[in-house]
């Protein structure tokens, strides 16, 4: 009997409320998900989009081409991955360029994975290593501006670079630089193997744009590749300490 | 008198049931009789073209990732049964063979497939030239978002918005997209007749224009500027103090790893949530917003507003 006032005047208090009502943000709850095997099982119709290109790329990029003694990272200010990659592009350079290659420089973005693990190297990881099409430069710098590149380096903790080239970073400057064994000499040319994307300007070297160059046509990648695939036994580049933090 | 009673007795149950978890919150709204309204938005960022898992060769994100694996984890969160949102915060390109053997297709194809939403345009998806971004775009069945390259010069001056309005439930979201600075990042012949526009000035009037104008409840800003930077440069952090009327900047470019949004005042004191997951597809990002339709000033479950 005393249900049917309060249903009445319940459906009033409705009625009531909804004049002149807006949408207000009350509030966000965030959270993330982790994607990994326990999210699903592979099936479907994104499956069924992928496997034919999938499978066109696993023939093309799970062949093993070499092998990596060690796990080769990637660091600051001088790493295993950063220190294999600078020496053969400078063997690269030296080998296509007649003319002497004092030593080589790759930018630290330019390598976008943190490591390969020990055992095989795929020509599948060198791409995800290099996934840019790069191409080999020889810039002819003179003294002043071959400092200023090395500086710019120290500036940035440490960039790959081959190891023929040794410094101590000193806050933003390389101290005690030392090429071939052989102390900077700023009155003499330097011609630097480094990536396109750098003697075009890219990381803030606009300096670089006017200087003479030699364009070796030559994919970084095709050169990883290429070496990775000629070498004998396991990979395993040594540090040799040449950039380091000066001690203060 | 009897109403506010009556609403306070019932409100009091609801809140011991609450035990303050939102979800509850939210029912506890239902029981007063306020009327809460929920929407789901899902976030990646700098997918980088991981298609496939990381592979399990004992690297750091080995079997993280694969979007086979997140269209599943989409379908699951869409069969809640709320509006889900699903964006993308830009560098969709570049970083695994795929990208290098198909140039984009795959990504563009496997987003469509999940129902994307909406996405903003990164650095790396220049990579192939604005003609091989261009090129991926029949593949898309969503918008590409800047309001801060204009690209009226170029091939893609008809292919992107600054904005899209989307509406769940009558809940107005408005979503624009802001990109960084290409020179210095990308070469010019890849970007060509882009022209980069001052960030802060566009998402300012974006987000006027989606308030203001058309009447958004809700006002996201893709970001590919990234979350922060130890030298004085625009990234989101200083871009949700630098504007008003953002409520939310799903970020990318910096790869950050956030274990929650950060949450910032805007010039007008009110807070915006800024969030980013990282990279290559490892997390997608859940952020659940509820409205609550009332008279204006009388939100009753407005007062919980996450600041810190």
């Amino acid at each position: 009997m005393q249900k049917i006032p309060l249903l009445i005047l319940f459906s009033f208090l409705i009625v009531l409320n909804s004049c002149n009502k807006t949408l207000q943000f009350s509030n966000a709850d965030p959270r993330f998900y982790e994607v990994s095997k326990k999210t699903g099982k592979n099936s479907g119709e994104l499956e069924s989009l992928i496997s034919p290109y999938r499978t066109k790329l696993d023939l093309a990029m799970n062949s093993v081409i070499g092998q990596a003694g060690i796990k080769l990272t990637k660091g600051k200010p001088e790493s295993t991955l950063g220190t294999f990659v600078a020496n053969l592009i400078l063997e690269q350079a030296r080998e296509s360029d007649p003319t002497y290659v004092d030593f080589a420089m790759q930018n630290y973005g330019g390598l976008r994975i943190s490591e390969i693990p020990k055992g095989g190297i795929t020509t599948g990881k060198i791409f995800e290593l290099m996934p840019f099409d790069n191409m080999l430069v020889v810039v002819d710098c003179p003294g002043q501006i071959a400092l200023e590149f090395i500086n710019s380096v120290a500036a940035s903790g440490g960039a790959p670079l081959s190891s023929n080239i040794s410094f101590e970073i000193d806050e933003d400057q390389a101290n005690n630089i030392n090429i071939d064994g052989k102390p900077f000499d700023k009155n003499r040319n330097y011609r630097i193997a480094m990536p396109d994307y750098i003697a075009n300007g890219g990381g803030g070297k606009d300096y670089l744009i006017p200087l003479p160059r030699l364009d070796l046509e030559i994919l970084i990648r095709d050169a990883i590749i290429t070496y990775v695939t000629n070498h004998v036994g396991p990979i395993a580049p040594k540090l040799s300490g040449s950039i380091s933090k000066a001690k203060n | 008198m009897l109403r506010r009673n009556f609403i306070k007795k019932i409100g009091a149950s609801g809140l011991m049931l609450g035990a303050g978890s939102l979800p509850m919150k939210a029912i506890a709204g239902m029981v007063t009789g306020h009327d809460i309204r929920k929407l789901t938005i899902l976030h990646t960022n700098d997918v980088h073209s991981r298609i496939d898992p990381f592979p399990m060769d004992g690297g750091r994100n080995q079997g993280l990732g694969g979007v086979v694996r997140r269209g599943k984890l989409i379908e699951s969160i869409r069969a809640e049964g709320d509006p889900v949102l699903l964006l993308d915060a830009g560098d969709i390109f570049q970083g695994t063979p795929y990208f290098n053997m198909f140039g984009g297709e795959v990504e563009m194809k496997a987003m469509s497939s999940m129902g994307y939403d909406a996405s903003t345009i990164g650095n790396h998806d220049f990579d192939l030239g604005i003609e091989g971004l261009h090129k991926q775009l029949p593949h898309a069945n969503f918008p590409l978002l800047t309001a801060n390259y204009d690209m009226s010069d170029t091939i893609m001056h008809d292919k992107i918005q600054p904005h899209k309005i989307f509406t769940y439930n009558e809940i107005r979201i408005g979503v624009f997209g802001i990109g960084i600075e290409l020179s210095g990042l990308v070469p010019k012949s890849l970007y060509k007749g882009t022209r980069y526009l001052d960030p802060v000035k566009n998402a300012q009037e974006q987000a006027n224009f989606l308030r203001n104008e058309k009447k958004c409840d809700y006002v996201i800003c893709l970001s590919h500027l990234g979350f922060k930077y130890r030298e004085n440069k625009i990234a989101d952090l200083n871009l949700a103090e630098l504007t008003s009327n953002i409520d939310l900047i799903i970020g990318g470019h910096t790869h950050t790893f956030l274990s929650k949004p950060v949450v910032k005042k805007n010039k007008e004191d009110k807070p915006v949530m800024i969030n980013q997951v990282g990279f290559a597809g490892i997390r997608l990002g859940r952020i659940d917003v509820y409205f609550e339709k009332s008279r204006p000033g009388r939100c009753e479950s407005c007062k919980n507003l996450l600041v810190g």
